[in-house]
């Protein structure tokens, strides 16, 4: 449906009620006139019609008396029957003037007219009527129109009796204008009097004037409409006819006309008022409506304009619509309410939207516009993240409950500082000095952090890592604000409980590590066909032959080249890959296992495992059933372990090496010394050999203190019945002493550097009969 | 000039006597003496005046009575038949006035009677009808018929009248039988008659009453009331 503005639709309604009322009054009014005029007319012409009957009975009555008087006089009776013309003539004359008739006719009782004065019959002639004769005689009288020489003639024609009748006395009385112009004195009627013989006219008179007869008679009997005498005036006079007399051959008929205009003068005043009024309150209801429309349309347009301008976001105007009506009233506080709950409702969702829900600190969305607009300024400032340490533990360990409690009060400590702080994840900070803040204030800021946070149930020792990152020197946007922060927080949190300032280096080290992660996977994906197996012989000092090689990784990546061990064990360590790396190696050291046997290599490969992969109770099975599959014995396979891993859940641990022990695997504790292992652990360790680091062993002859460590190491495995290794043998004399002081293998470079299998299996058969020592 | 109305009138009226119809009823073979008149409604019509010559006499018959009195406003009796040259006495037995005049041929005259006044007296030496009137009193209306020598009788209230025998050539004469009242109708009566009168039927006009001219029924005008 087509849409109608408010005010033009109220517009159309009252006018459209008004004009449909005031048409609707007009057409009753016009209608009541209209049939009140054409009953007024009916009946004026009924009583018309009456009245002229009346009038013209009473006339003949009066005529009837005078002529009876006449006819009875005795003198009239006795000149007529005297039988002398001039006598009856005289008397005819006189006696007609007494009564002031207009003729007097003597006839004899056989219908001949006997004199006529004036002389309107010829004398000694038959009367024209006849048939009058016969009822005059039969009735003793008789009255008629009669047309008499061109005349109309009111007849009352009476025998003479003397006693009986003698002769018939004719007294006529012209009906002429005179009588019609009295007959419209008391009809206020316009009158016509007709005389047809046959159907053509003899005799007319009428009080019309001669011009406008024809057109009144036209209208015979016509109710004309309302149109035709108001507006085109083609109808003068409405007429109504009825016959008067009709006999002796002729036909008397009266047309009574009503002057039309005359008769809806009033009528047609009553309805020009009717339209001037109908018009006048159509004109006052059309400015009514206008004004009442806009009244109430006006506040609604304002209303709408407000509405639009609250949807875009201006809730500034004030909603205050002037109206007298009470819903535009209502509206309009509903409006200004709306306004006030939309707003605050925005402003909390904005607030939302910019913090973070559980420290009320900025989010990360937020302090990117932030800083995107301390870019745009091109201001110079200090960015700061804080990364809580080990957060996923104090979550894992407290539950999240306190996790939450400890990030509250961290905000908390935060917001006492003039300064823009935000939460980006976890337990991850942003700082956003508004100065660029001392060392010293850093350093208190830490402090300050740093204090226990007492939950009410345990007390949580936090650390946090700092990480500095200088704008724009450091970063030229906020996408690499975070780059760094994520780099300088990952260097700061791996040197737990540091301040640590971003440097490019940080971000080399950052990206080769991800890229070293990245190329793991991958390489892992495809089966690691990248990484290899080194093995490097240990010395049997005692035997004086080969009795152990240790599988060592070696990874070439064709993007990253040669990739130390050191680098991308422990990378994988942090990013969870060192699981799949051992698989890879558990596999790979079997099929080479099985490939030494074969080559009758009587060795015992070992194998590198992490703190992690002693804690997975899966991989002993899993060895257990590839050395099935291989047929080799447990011998064949042994395990070195790094002291430091050991510490960290020492029962688990023990049970878990234990498992390794008792089916029959070596197990050797790696890098022997440079961590700080409590001794007490050492008797209580399923381990069967002590690996003593290389940095003791490299520079053996020269250094003293060296040789003492190494010494009280071999004697303090020897007194827990366990064997040692020293790796990092690199000449004889190191070798010699070994073998002076009792240590049961030897590892290094003197030897053999690490080689591949099928090197190995050369170097093995080239040296079965080399003598060592 | 003079005008012999009734001259004039007569020719119309014998033409229209002629249309008149007249019935003679044979009622029985056997002589009878007597006729009976009735109208043509079948009434019995009194006065009608019967004359006829007879045969064996040429002189009429002269009526005992020859007054023609005024009793209550009347003439008595209606209708009076004499012989020509006989004398009419008009007594007056009213005790009011009367005005007779007759503006008949046969004897055109004019008497003003006082109360308790002389009788007056009049001879008619010529035949014919005079129609006596009253000037003061218009319904007062009597006829005197001046016979010529003729022998007449007239009838009575049961229209009948008796002949001195039959096979007669008879005149009737009745104020009904014509506008001016002096026309007469010739018969001849039958000679074999019964015992039973013979029948004879007249057409008679309507008695017009001079006084209730006045509400003659043909006024134009009077519709609508």
């Amino acid at each position: 449906m087509a849409q109608r503005p408010l005010n033009q639709s109220i517009f159309r309604l009252v006018v459209g009620l008004v004009v449909l009322t005031t048409i609707t009054i007009f057409v009753t009014v016009w209608l009541a006139t209209s049939k009140q005029t054409q009953s007024r007319l009916n009946r004026d012409l009924v009583i018309a019609e009456n009245v002229l009957q009346r009038v013209l009975q009473n006339r003949e009555d009066l005529l009837y008396n005078s002529a009876y008087v006449l006819t009875a006089d005795f003198g009239f009776k006795q000149a007529v029957a005297s039988g002398d013309k001039g006598t009856i003539d005289s008397a005819l004359l006189n006696h007609g003037q007494r009564i002031k008739a207009d003729l007097m006719v003597l006839v004899s009782l056989d219908g001949n007219t006997v004199t006529s004065a004036p002389a309107v019959l010829k004398m000694q002639h038959p009367f024209p009527y006849p048939e009058v004769i016969d009822n005059v005689i039969k009735e003793g009288g008789d009255s008629s129109l009669m047309m008499l020489d061109g005349h109309l003639y009111q007849v009352i024609m009476l025998t003479i009796d003397a006693p009986t009748p003698i002769g018939i006395a004719l007294i006529g009385f012209k009906l002429d204008n005179s009588i019609l112009t009295q007959l419209n004195k008391i009809t206020q009627l316009e009158t016509t009097l007709q005389v047809f013989t046959g159907q053509s006219e003899v005799y007319k008179i009428s009080t019309l004037p001669d011009a406008v007869i024809s057109s009144a008679l036209a209208t015979l009997n016509q109710r004309p409409s309302w149109l035709s005498i108001t507006i085109t005036k083609d109808t003068p006079y409405i007429s109504q006819q009825f016959t008067l007399a009709d006999d002796l051959g002729s036909r008397t008929v009266i047309t009574l006309s009503e002057d039309a205009q005359k008769l809806f003068a009033d009528f047609t005043s009553l309805q020009l008022g009717v339209i001037g009024i109908c018009i006048l309150v159509i004109l006052l209801a059309t400015l009514f409506a206008a004004l009442f429309s806009k009244q109430i349309s006006q506040p609604l347009t304002i209303l709408a304009d407000i509405a639009e301008r609250i949807a875009v976001g201006n809730y500034t105007k004030d909603v205050a619509v002037a109206s007298n009506t009470k819903e535009v009233k209502l509206l309009s506080e509903a409006f200004a309410s709306m306004q006030n709950n939309i707003e605050s409702r925005e402003q909390e969702i904005i607030f939302q939207a910019r913090h973070d829900s559980l420290t009320s600190l900025y989010n990360r969305r937020h302090i990117e516009t932030l800083l995107d607009n301390k870019f745009l300024n091109k201001s110079s400032f200090l960015v700061i993240g804080i990364n809580i340490c080990g957060f996923r533990s104090i979550n894992d360990v407290f539950g999240y409950h306190n996790g939450d409690l400890c990030l509250k009060e961290l905000a908390l400590r935060m917001s006492r500082f003039e300064c823009v702080t935000a939460r980006l994840n976890g337990g991850e900070l942003l700082w956003l000095p508004n100065d660029r803040p001392s060392e010293e204030f850093i350093s208190s800021l830490k402090s300050a952090l740093e204090v226990p946070i007492d939950t009410g149930d345990v007390v949580i020792n936090i650390n946090v890592a700092m990480g500095l990152i200088d704008c724009p020197k450091d970063a030229n946007n906020t996408q690499e604000v975070f780059k760094c922060l994520n780099i300088v927080l990952d260097e700061a949190q791996i040197t737990c409980g540091l301040v640590l300032k971003f440097n490019s280096k940080l971000e080399e080290h950052y990206t080769r590590r991800l890229s070293i992660i990245t190329e793991l996977k991958n390489t892992l994906e495809c089966g690691g066909d990248e990484l290899s197996l080194n093995y490097q012989p240990k010395l049997d000092l005692k035997k004086g032959m080969v009795t152990h090689v240790e599988a060592l990784i070696r990874w070439t990546n064709k993007r990253l080249g040669f990739v130390s061990p050191e680098d991308f064990i422990a990378i994988a360590e942090q990013a969870e890959l060192i699981e799949d790396i051992t698989n890879w190696v558990i596999n790979k050291a079997i099929e080479d296992a099985a490939r030494f046997k074969q080559a009758n290599l009587n060795v015992s490969v070992a194998i590198n495992l992490s703190a992690k992969d002693i804690m997975n109770p899966a991989l002993l099975t899993h060895v257990l059933v590839l050395l099935k599959e291989k047929d080799l014995a447990t011998a064949c396979l042994s395990f070195e372990i790094t002291e430091g891993d050991l510490v960290k859940d020492h029962n688990v641990a023990i049970i878990h090496l234990q498992a390794f022990k008792d089916a029959g695997f070596e197990i050797a504790i790696d890098d022997f010394g440079t961590g700080y292992s409590s001794m007490a652990y050492l008797q209580n360790l399923p381990v069967d050999t002590l690996k003593i680091d290389k940095s003791f062993v490299l520079k053996l002859p020269e250094q003293d203190g060296d040789q003492k460590i190494v010494k009280t190491v071999i004697s303090l495995a020897h007194s827990f019945n366990m064997n040692v290794v020293a790796e990092g043998v690199e000449n004889i004399e190191t070798l010699t002493l070994l073998a002076d002081w009792g240590c049961e293998l030897a590892q290094g470079y003197y030897i053999c550097k690490p080689t591949s299998a099928d090197n190995l299996i050369t170097w093995y058969n080239a040296n079965l009969s080399t003598k060592w020592l | 000039m003079k005008i012999d109305m009734y001259n004039n009138v007569y020719p119309k009226m014998a033409r229209k006597t002629l249309a008149y119809i007249l019935t003679v009823l044979m009622c029985s073979p056997t002589m009878a003496k007597s006729i009976k008149i009735s109208d043509q409604f079948g009434d019995p019509v009194e006065n009608v005046v019967v004359s006829f010559i007879t045969l064996d006499s040429v002189k009429g018959n002269n009526p005992d009575t020859t007054i023609m009195d005024q009793i209550d406003k009347q003439f008595s009796p209606r209708v009076l038949v004499v012989q020509k040259n006989q004398t009419v006495f008009f007594p007056n037995s009213d005790d009011i006035r009367h005005h007779l005049y007759s503006f008949s041929k046969p004897k055109p005259f004019e008497f003003k009677m006082f109360k308790g006044g002389e009788s007056k007296k009049l001879t008619f030496d010529q035949a014919g009808i005079v129609v006596l009137g009253c000037n003061i009193h218009d319904q007062m209306v009597g006829y005197i018929y001046v016979a010529d020598n003729e022998y007449t009788v007239m009838t009575n209230e049961l229209g009948i009248a008796e002949l001195p025998s039959t096979g007669l050539a008879i005149q009737l004469w009745h104020p009904r039988l014509s506008a001016n009242k002096i026309e007469r109708k010739s018969m001849q009566l039958p000679s074999m008659q019964s015992e039973q009168p013979l029948m004879v039927m007249l057409t008679l006009l309507a008695d017009v009453e001079t006084s209730t001219k006045s509400t003659f029924g043909s006024k134009k005008f009077n519709r609508g009331n």
